[in-house]
């Protein structure tokens, strides 16, 4: 069942190579450290990014089983190549709404070792920007958007939202003591 | 018999103390070089820790005494920045040679084994302290004014040299190889990967189930194909009615050619069919047969933990001043390692509760006409793909009195509620988290074991705890448990369009009723079964899995599983079952393992996860379940419904950030949140509202924490309302003053943690 090559390496070099090719003239001048190198996906007609380094692999729409006694943002787990991921649903997690019913891509992420998924909606190819461009979030956005979103920029005419993951996958909100639980006794 | 038993322990014991003295001395070694960190230091601490708590088990006190010398040294030390003084490094070594000479003395001379063996503990209780703390002083003493050091002239150091051992020399330095290697420790992480992978190719095996039935969808198909062949030669050669004007001969050897090759295709498929189905039966032979023997070398008999008890049970009884005979039953049989390391601490305490609640004073049970002396049975037998344990005492039975009370104190249900409960589901409570009588909290690692913990570490094992309490002639606990863990027999079931797994041991047997055998009694579907009555649980409302609409309508015959202990059983209602399997266990994210109902995940052969159900939890739940509190739809209204009945809590604190925090926490776990500014303003709004529980500061200005909890205790109203001293002052003065205004729970900031928080609310008052 294993495949011979490790398909996060494979993923992660294919991903590199298209950011290379799309963003090669733009921005080369800059050091690369100087760069955001992020994937913009949306949800429910809004754009986030979040930043390659914390991507592991984007995976096609599978089937989610789902787990009694969780929070609605935890849309369940799935099986990938015999690991079970927990996913989230990261509209629910925001206070924005839902997409369990409309995601097409699961985006795994590796932050700091936590590995778990986000529904998404729609995503694009790995893009990258100078860190200049991005600016603090809107003074409007409050309460737990505000707290998951590192920083706000303008890409093509969009208005892409970039979320703290780091701050997110250690959010106690993850934290089943918190959950409701809501049983007998 | 306690020799005995020990004996049997001994090649164990070696072993481990071994392990640990290998691990010591290569930890010294790599200090001395400097390049030791706190962390080694620790493990090399806890390795000592560990070699004294076993060998004081075994009552080999000579051993304990010197583990515990290094113990305390390595204590002394851990602390001091890396550069250790190379006479510490010494002595340690000197003390590590000591404890080898012993650990290897215990299998050689029969004497000395016998000598440390019947030793009575108590005797040498005080001379291990005073040793003990003796060997640091000096050691630090000299450690620092560079004298060489002279290590604790102990009776057994006295023979330095290894030689002492005359008739095996290589003893000392590798005292395994003097044995016969017919065993090879082999840690078990490696077998359970081992085991995994022999599951995972138990589980592929089921894979192969797909492509043959295509094969056989194939070989049908080809079957069809031929016969139209035919049909068509027939049409063709029917000289009645030339459909085709060309010359037949020629179509009729491409006919021929068809048929022919049709044929050709039946055959190999055929062959295919059978090599597959035969190949595949092989593999599973195999498969099994190894799973199985994997699953056997990590099997040990449960005498392992059993043989503890009797010196445990002796202790225990000696302590409390009673006589209590252990009985053991079923030593022999065999179950998974790590069931039997987990098992250990729940079966202790169940034991420690029957001698020490259950077993009643000689005195006692003289009056009551009892033996003076009382009798616990500890019996394990196997039964299919479980085992069962049971601890049974003839004590004097759990009161249900008592219980009744501290359910009113810890406003667990009131009154009314109280008063319409069966024996059995007031039993139930000493499982509810936090159930003691205890007074006081001060920190949530001194609690200890509770039987709530116990029940949750049984459930976590994917097994069930049963309490049987006969008033007055004693109580009888049953463990239901698994044999393994990895690999379980499995009854997939489907609850509103999703695939669980129930472990097969744990049901008792599948019911497909008609809806004329279903009755309602008290809100609740019932059964009659074998004279029996046993109420239905929807299996789904009880998960709260959202509805799938129209699905059962057209299919009027309910199924459930029938689960639960003798005395109490339940159905479950699922929508179908999918039939009997064999999964592998597999672990979720963190903070998917603590949600309450679901013991693990698989992975089904269609690749789907599948969760496994905890059925003990179930059962739980089940039991206090009222379908009419139920949301009409679950899925995402879940704890909408709970909001109204919310409980109130006040946080008094004069820091503005400590308030919000403590207010953000417990909002978070559910609770409804005021809070004050300080002791007055506090005491003033416990006037005028109603509250469950008070967490306060303990420096404030006008009232502070303490006299805030004295009023608040003192004054009638109010004085049943829990309190919660949260603050930075660590003094066990402070402490005492806590408990002596009458606080019901000090919780230090530094440990201060959220979880910390909310887990002691949740006992003072309950979860929300």
């Amino acid at each position: 069942m294993a495949k011979q090559r490790d398909p996060r390496e494979e993923k992660r070099l294919r991903t590199k190579e298209i950011a290379l090719d799309i963003n090669g003239g733009d921005s080369s001048e800059l050091p690369e450290s100087d760069k955001l190198v992020f994937l913009p996906f949306s949800l429910a007609n809004e754009w986030y990014a979040v930043e390659v380094n914390y991507l592991r692999e984007v995976v096609k729409k599978i089937p989610i089983t789902i787990v009694p006694e969780t929070p609605g943002f935890l849309a369940g787990v799935i099986n990938l190549r015999g690991e079970i991921i927990t996913v989230y649903d990261l509209l629910d997690y925001l206070g924005s709404g839902s997409t369990k019913g409309s995601f097409t891509r699961i985006l795994i992420i590796n932050c700091e070792k936590n590995i778990f998924g986000l529904l998404t909606d729609t995503s694009k190819e790995v893009t990258r920007i100078p860190k200049t461009k991005i600016q603090t979030p809107l003074s409007v956005i409050n309460g737990i958007k505000r707290e998951s979103v590192s920083g706000i920029f303008d890409y093509q005419d969009k208005m892409i939202s970039l979320l703290d993951m780091v701050k997110i996958s250690h959010s106690p909100r993850l934290n089943s003591a918190r959950w409701d639980r809501s049983t007998g006794i | 018999m306690m020799e005995f038993d020990k004996e049997a322990f001994l090649d164990t014991f070696r072993a481990e103390a071994e392990e640990h003295l290998q691990k010591i001395e290569a930890g010294l070694l790599v200090i001395e070089k400097n390049e030791g960190d706190k962390e080694l230091m620790n493990s090399l601490y806890r390795n000592a820790h560990s070699l004294k708590g076993s060998s004081s088990l075994m009552g080999f006190d000579d051993i304990c005494e010197t583990a515990h010398s290094m113990e305390d040294l390595f204590g002394e030390i851990r602390d001091l920045e890396p550069p250790v003084d190379s006479q510490i490094i010494d002595s340690l070594l000197n003390l590590l040679d000591q404890l080898k000479v012993q650990v290897d003395e215990l299998g050689r001379t029969p004497e000395a084994n016998e000598k440390t063996l019947s030793k009575p503990a108590e005797k040498t209780e005080p001379k291990v302290n005073q040793s003990a703390s003796g060997v640091i002083e000096k050691i630090i003493a000299g450690a620092y004014s560079e004298k060489p050091v002279e290590v604790a002239p102990e009776p057994v150091a006295a023979k330095p040299e290894p030689t002492t051992c005359q008739d095996e020399i290589t003893a000392p330095v590798c005292p395994i190889g003097a044995k016969e290697m017919d065993t090879i420790r082999v840690a078990v992480a490696k077998l359970d990967a081992l085991l995994n992978l022999a599951g995972e190719m138990v589980v592929n095996k089921l894979s192969f189930e797909s492509p043959l039935n295509d094969i056989n969808l194939f070989q049908q198909k080809i079957h069809q194909f031929s016969s139209i062949i035919n049909d068509l030669k027939e049409v063709v050669n029917d000289e009645s009615e030339p459909v085709v004007k060309r010359d037949n001969g020629e179509l009729n050897v491409y006919l021929q050619e068809l048929e022919n090759l049709v044929i050709d295709m039946k055959d190999s498929t055929f062959h295919v069919y059978e090599n597959l189905k035969e190949i595949v039966g092989r593999l599973d032979l195999v498969s099994n047969n190894m799973q199985q023997k994997i699953m056997a070398a990590r099997m040990l008999p449960i005498s392992t933990i059993f043989n503890l008890f009797p010196r445990a049970v002796r202790d225990m009884a000696k302590e409390s001043d009673k006589q209590v005979d252990l009985v053991l039953r079923g030593e022999e049989v065999e179950l998974d390692k790590k069931i039997i390391e987990d098992i250990r601490e729940p079966l202790m305490h169940l034991i420690r509760n029957a001698v020490d609640h259950g077993i009643e004073p000689v005195d006692t049970r003289i009056k009551k006409g009892k033996k003076p002396q009382g009798q616990i049975i500890l019996a394990a037998s196997a039964e299919g793909s479980h085992i069962n344990i049971s601890i049974e005492d003839d004590g004097a039975g759990i009161s249900l009195e008592s219980i009744k009370k501290t359910i009113l104190r810890r406003q667990l249900v009131d009154q009314e509620k109280l008063a319409g409960m069966s024996q059995s589901e007031i039993l139930d409570f000493i499982f509810h988290p936090g159930f003691s009588t205890r007074e006081i909290i001060t920190d949530v690692s001194g609690r200890g074991v509770g039987m709530d913990v116990v029940k949750k570490n049984i459930g976590l094992l994917k097994g069930l705890i049963a309490i049987e309490n006969r008033l007055g002639r004693g109580v009888k606990v049953t463990l239901k448990l698994p044999l393994t863990l990895t690999i379980i027999q499995a009854l997939v079931i489907e609850v509103r369009g999703e695939l669980f797994c129930v472990p097969l041991s744990l049901i008792e047997e599948n019911l497909r009723l008609s809806p004329e055998e279903v009755t309602w009694a008290e809100n609740n579907r019932v059964i009659k079964l074998r004279e029996r009555i046993i109420p239905l649980v929807d299996l789904g409302a009880l998960l709260r899995l959202p509805a799938v609409a129209g699905q059962d309508e057209e299919n009027d015959r309910i199924t459930a599983i029938l689960v639960g202990s003798a005395e109490e059983r339940i159905g479950f209602i699922v929508d179908r079952l999918h039939g009997k399997r064999e999964i592998v266990s597999k672990s979720l994210s963190e903070n998917l393992r603590s949600v309450r109902k679901i013991s693990g995940a698989t992975i089904l052969s269609d690749g789907r996860v599948s969760l496994i159900l905890n059925i003990s939890a179930l059962l739980d739940s089940a039991k206090s379940y009222r379908p009419e509190k139920e949301p009409a739809l679950a899925g995402d209204a879940i704890g909408k419904a709970k909001r109204k009945n919310r409980r109130r809590i006040l946080v008094v604190d004069d820091s503005l950030i400590t308030r919000q925090l403590e207010k953000d926490i417990l909002e978070s776990a559910g609770y409804e949140v005021e809070t004050a500014v300080d002791g007055m303003k506090g005491l003033e709004r416990l006037r005028h509202a109603k509250f469950d529980l008070v967490v306060t500061d303990v420096e404030m200005p006008n009232l502070d924490g303490f006299e805030l909890t004295s009023a608040i205790k003192t004054s009638g109203a109010l004085s049943s309302i829990p309190v919660v001293i949260v603050t930075s002052m660590q003094d066990d003065k402070d402490k005492a003053r806590g408990v002596q205004v009458g606080a019901d729970a000090y919780v230090v900031k530094s440990d201060f943690e959220q979880k910390n928080l909310v887990e002691i609310v949740g006992l003072l008052i309950g979860e929300n």
